[in-house]
């Protein structure tokens, strides 16, 4: 039922995208989000593709599975393709059809902005999906850390975003739990009037906040038996290590920023 | 009604890296009245297994009758609901489905869902409320202010008021202290027996499942390990001990006390009451009384 949903989901591996560090990662995953707007004729595009590709090789995740999580995306995809392909006006009249016209810069336009769309998506779910949820804080925490001179909660804020995405799976089955208890008493979620349906959320809401208001009362308790007291003079158990492929990432990262500079028109 | 499972396959996540089988090949039989127990570890399948039996999976592959109703893989079946109707589930720790304002209401919510009045409800939410043992005063109160033991009795009118004619019921007791176990299952078991339903008990407990089964399945690695009366089951304590499961305390006791004496003792029983009499007829033999 909920099968397909892979945000925040780790597919577990030993690739070299899996054993980068994560601060690596993240910083290349900020600077790519960032210089994807660079690109603007078909060679800078291409050069952004190959990245995304060689990424996507490298990190063995199954194209199959990616596929899938790039699904509900899709429609947007589509949805932007098609406002671009009849709003964009310029180059030569391919088509024409009563009002509807579509013109060579309108499926130029539309590619790239599609193109554009893929590689953020991708590019940011390979990001979560080598990397484990706990990795990711950690080098969050770490790349932040320098802003705790300005009195940021840094480390709260890093327990808060690793606490949010470790209950994401179990929120998730939860969901499932109730949701199949309701169907057994007659609730139907996936048919039936509009109006209906709705209404059939509050047997599922209404168990899924108690839960989960219990388990973060749960949660707080034993965090504080076991004498959790904020970040403070905390050590850590894995120590990150920045290795030469982390450097060369970064190094592969700036290469492309500057090529994207170069090449674009 | 008559449940027939034939070479039911259920996987999960097909298609992803988590993809697995989690039954494989089932094929059983389950006689209208029959209350059956299924034992196994957890991650042997039974939940997986008791869900198929209204719907809420389907099969990857096979078929699955109940009574005249077929659920087989890819179809959608439309009769869906009738069928829930019919089967009831009694899902573990069943007070987390609880949402409603009041108690009577929470209770009124299945045989509403399945196109009862709201004075046929109202009449069943009393009825049911009795039946679990709770006093009718808590009607109108919130369920969330009741205590754990009370909210599980209202969850489980709840399923009852749906009138079910197979009852399944998924670890139903749970986290309960053993008072309210024995009430519990004694609940279910005269319920079984009074409206001839035809129950199914997931459970870890084999002294449930001698005291109430006439039929078990054992349950590993999501196949049927085992299948037969009680008494097929607990005289191979062998093959239980294989995937680290046991025989009743019972059957255990009379074994150390057959070891222990070195008179043979008739294993083939093991309910409380079947054990003190086969031991008393084992001491007036040496002379003594009992």
């Amino acid at each position: 039922m909920l099968e397909n949903v892979i945000i925040g989901q780790y597919v577990p591996g030993r690739s070299i995208l899996h054993r980068l560090d994560p601060r690596s990662k993240l910083i290349s995953v900020f600077l790519f989000v960032f210089i994807v707007f660079l690109a603007n004729n078909w060679v800078t595009y291409g050069l952004l593709g190959l990245f995304t590709a060689v990424a996507i090789v490298v990190s063995q995740v199954p194209l199959r599975f990616l596929y899938k999580g790039l699904r509900p995306i899709l429609i947007i995809v589509l949805f932007t393709f098609a406002l671009h392909i009849f709003m964009t006006k310029g180059g030569a009249l391919l088509f024409q059809f009563g009002w509807l016209k579509i013109y060579e810069q309108g499926v130029v336009q539309g590619s790239f902005i599609s193109f554009r769309l893929i590689f953020l998506v991708l590019v940011t779910s390979l990001l979560t999906l080598t990397t484990t949820p706990i990795d990711i804080t950690d080098g969050l925490e770490q790349l932040l850390g320098p802003l705790k001179r300005i009195k940021l909660p840094v480390h709260e804020f890093a327990l808060m975003m690793s606490i949010a995405l470790r209950f994401i799976p179990t929120l998730l089955k939860e969901t499932e739990k109730i949701m199949k208890a309701q169907m057994a008493r007659g609730v139907e979620f996936t048919s039936g009037p509009i109006k209906e349906r709705i209404k059939a959320f509050i047997p599922l809401l209404v168990p899924l906040f108690i839960s989960s208001f219990k388990r973060a009362e749960e949660l707080a308790l034993a965090m504080e038996a076991r004498g959790y007291r904020g970040g403070e003079g905390r050590t850590k158990l894995r120590i990150l290590k920045w290795g030469m492929g982390d450097s060369i990432l970064i190094a592969v990262l700036l290469i492309l920023t500057i090529s994207l500079f170069l090449l674009r028109s | 009604m008559d449940i027939v499972i034939k070479q039911l396959t259920h996987r999960y996540m097909i298609g992803t890296p988590f993809e697995r089988v989690a039954l494989e090949d089932i094929n059983l039989q389950i006689a209208s009245g029959t209350f059956l127990a299924v034992i196994g570890h957890t991650g042997s399948g039974k939940s997986t297994l008791i869900q198929h039996l209204n719907g809420l999976l389907k099969p990857t592959s096979g078929t699955i009758a109940i009574g005249d109703q077929i659920i087989s893989a890819g179809k959608n079946n439309k009769q869906l609901k009738s069928l829930r109707k019919r089967v009831g589930i009694v899902f573990q720790y069943p007070e987390h489905q609880l949402f409603d304002e009041t108690v009577e209401k929470d209770i009124m919510f299945g045989p509403l869902n399945f196109g009862a009045s709201e004075a046929e409800a109202k009449e069943k939410a009393k009825e049911m409320l009795e039946l679990v043992g709770l006093p009718l005063g808590i009607l109108s109160r919130s369920p969330f202010e009741l205590s754990g033991g009370q909210m599980r009795r209202v969850a489980i009118a709840g399923v009852l008021a749906m009138d079910p004619e197979v009852l399944i019921l998924d670890e139903p007791t749970a986290g309960l202290d053993p008072k309210g176990r024995v009430e519990i299952m004694e609940l279910f078991y005269q319920l079984h027996q009074k409206k001839n339903l035809t129950t199914v008990l997931v459970t870890h407990s084999m002294e449930d499942a001698a005291t109430y089964a006439d039929k078990i399945v054992v349950m590993e690695k999501g196949k049927v390990y085992m299948e037969g009366s009680p008494k097929q089951i607990f005289s191979e304590r062998d093959k239980l001990q294989a995937v680290g499961l046991d025989v009743p305390e019972t059957v255990q006791f009379l074994l150390k006390w057959q070891n222990r004496t070195g008179e043979a003792i008739d294993l083939s029983s093991f309910t409380l009451d079947e054990v003190a009499t086969a031991l008393c007829k084992q001491l007036k033999k040496g002379g003594s009384s009992c």
